[in-house]
């Protein structure tokens, strides 16, 4: 994580013009912003002109950054319009997309592990691709940047300027939502959530 | 302040997500201690996030960004007036997507002109018809003409010269009955009858 100090004097010298200050701000969340996108579009060439188109209005529109307000949320909220634009231009031209396999590794190619249960595992996987690509796009924004991105709720309500309460009972129903669209059989009930903490503690991707 | 299952059952996913204070989380797991129905479901949540977590954290193999910092330079390298920054761009941009909104309106407004005057046939009977003396006005062409035209053909020269011809007639009829001698019927000076006038 960049201080907050470096990270304004960054925000200052990309408004100047710098483009080196600008290639830096681009390797320091180019992360962040792809996973967003990729958890939003399910695409990996989404994923990527998305970031891409984001990164371009933070350099066209730097100037209308508030100071006070973090360069992240700021730039999360730019990722998420960007997302939700490609996500409606999407639903008005429906394109068909091929089945993926890049947000789902196919470890098919494997052999060292049993064939049946690779195969069990990709087609697992794809139904929470599904499942999560079905919710409405609102609630896949807050499920996302909450569940993959770490970002606590009052940072979700501040970067879609949304009520906090808002965003708690999007979340409660997106929750409910995959809980009813994933099979029983796919998730095994947790004795305790720790596995779960675990890795959510290891971070962001 | 004891909760109720339906109150904890709406917090599951704050709870999960460690989102509450610490006194209403110890609250919380007070509650599911004496309650095994609640802590099943709550862990029917926590299942599925497991499953949602393991799914969907690996990332594409090898590195997913690179090359996009390339791309954004190019892109900028490539189009420069595109991505041109500062508020006098942002207004310059403005201006110009107004300055073409109004060229497309009038654009427009022409155009579907030019279809009425190509398409007279196919222009909806006119209203209530004006009087003669306004018929003039519609040789000026254009779909304003159509509310004022007396005839289909009103349009054309010839038809301009009937209505002329028309218009000659009328205040030709309208001279010789002002120029006639007045009839033997007296003229009223009154519009009432002359019984009620004697009241």
């Amino acid at each position: 994580m960049v201080k907050r100090s470096e990270e304004d004097r960054l925000v200052e010298l990309v408004r100047k013009g710098d483009r080196k200050a600008f290639d830096r701000l681009v390797l320091q969340y180019q992360g962040r912003v792809y996973y967003t996108a990729l958890r939003m579009l399910h695409n990996h060439e989404d994923a990527l002109d998305a970031s891409q188109d984001a990164f371009l209005k933070v350099w066209r529109q730097i100037h209308t950054l508030k100071k006070g307000v973090k360069v992240y949320s700021w730039l999360y909220r730019i990722t998420v319009n960007t997302c939700l634009d490609r996500l409606r231009w999407k639903k008005r031209h429906q394109t068909e997309s091929l089945p993926e396999h890049d947000v789902i590794s196919m470890p098919l190619w494997n052999l060292e592990s049993n064939p049946r249960e690779a195969l069990r595992e990709v087609m697992w996987k794809r139904r929470v691709e599904r499942a999560l690509e079905k919710l409405p796009p609102k609630q896949k924004v807050i499920f996302v940047l909450r569940h993959y991105q770490n970002l606590k709720l009052r940072e979700i309500a501040e970067i879609l300027d949304r009520p906090l309460g808002t965003i708690k009972a999007s979340l409660h129903h997106a929750v409910q939502r995959l809980r009813a669209e994933l099979p029983k059989e796919d998730w095994a009930p947790a004795r305790d959530r720790s596995s779960w903490k675990a890795r959510n503690a290891e971070g962001v991707s | 302040m004891k909760l109720s299952r339906e109150q904890v059952r709406k917090l599951f996913v704050e709870y999960l997500y460690e989102e509450l204070p610490e006194d209403q989380m110890a609250q919380i797991r007070q509650y599911l201690e004496e309650d095994p129905l609640c802590r099943a479901e709550l862990e029917e949540y926590c299942g599925v996030l497991n499953a949602l977590d393991a799914a969907t954290r690996e990332a594409p193999p090898g590195n997913p960004t690179a090359g996009l910092l390339q791309r954004i330079n190019y892109e900028l390298d490539s189009r420069p007036g595109i991505y041109r920054r500062g508020r006098r761009a942002q207004l310059s941009r403005r201006l110009l997507a107004l300055a073409a909104s109004i060229l497309f309106i009038l654009f427009s407004i022409y155009m579907i002109n030019q279809w009425y005057v190509r398409h007279p046939a196919r222009v909806p009977e006119p209203g209530p018809r004006p009087g003669p003396f306004f018929s003039d006005i519609g040789a000026s062409g254009g779909f304003l003409r159509y509310p004022l035209i007396q005839s289909d053909d009103a349009g054309s020269i010839e038809g301009f010269q009937e209505r002329q011809q028309q218009i000659q007639a009328i205040e030709q009829e309208l001279d010789g009955v002002v120029d006639s001698p007045p009839s033997s019927q007296p003229v009223l000076a009154h519009p009432w009858p002359a019984s009620a006038s004697q009241d």
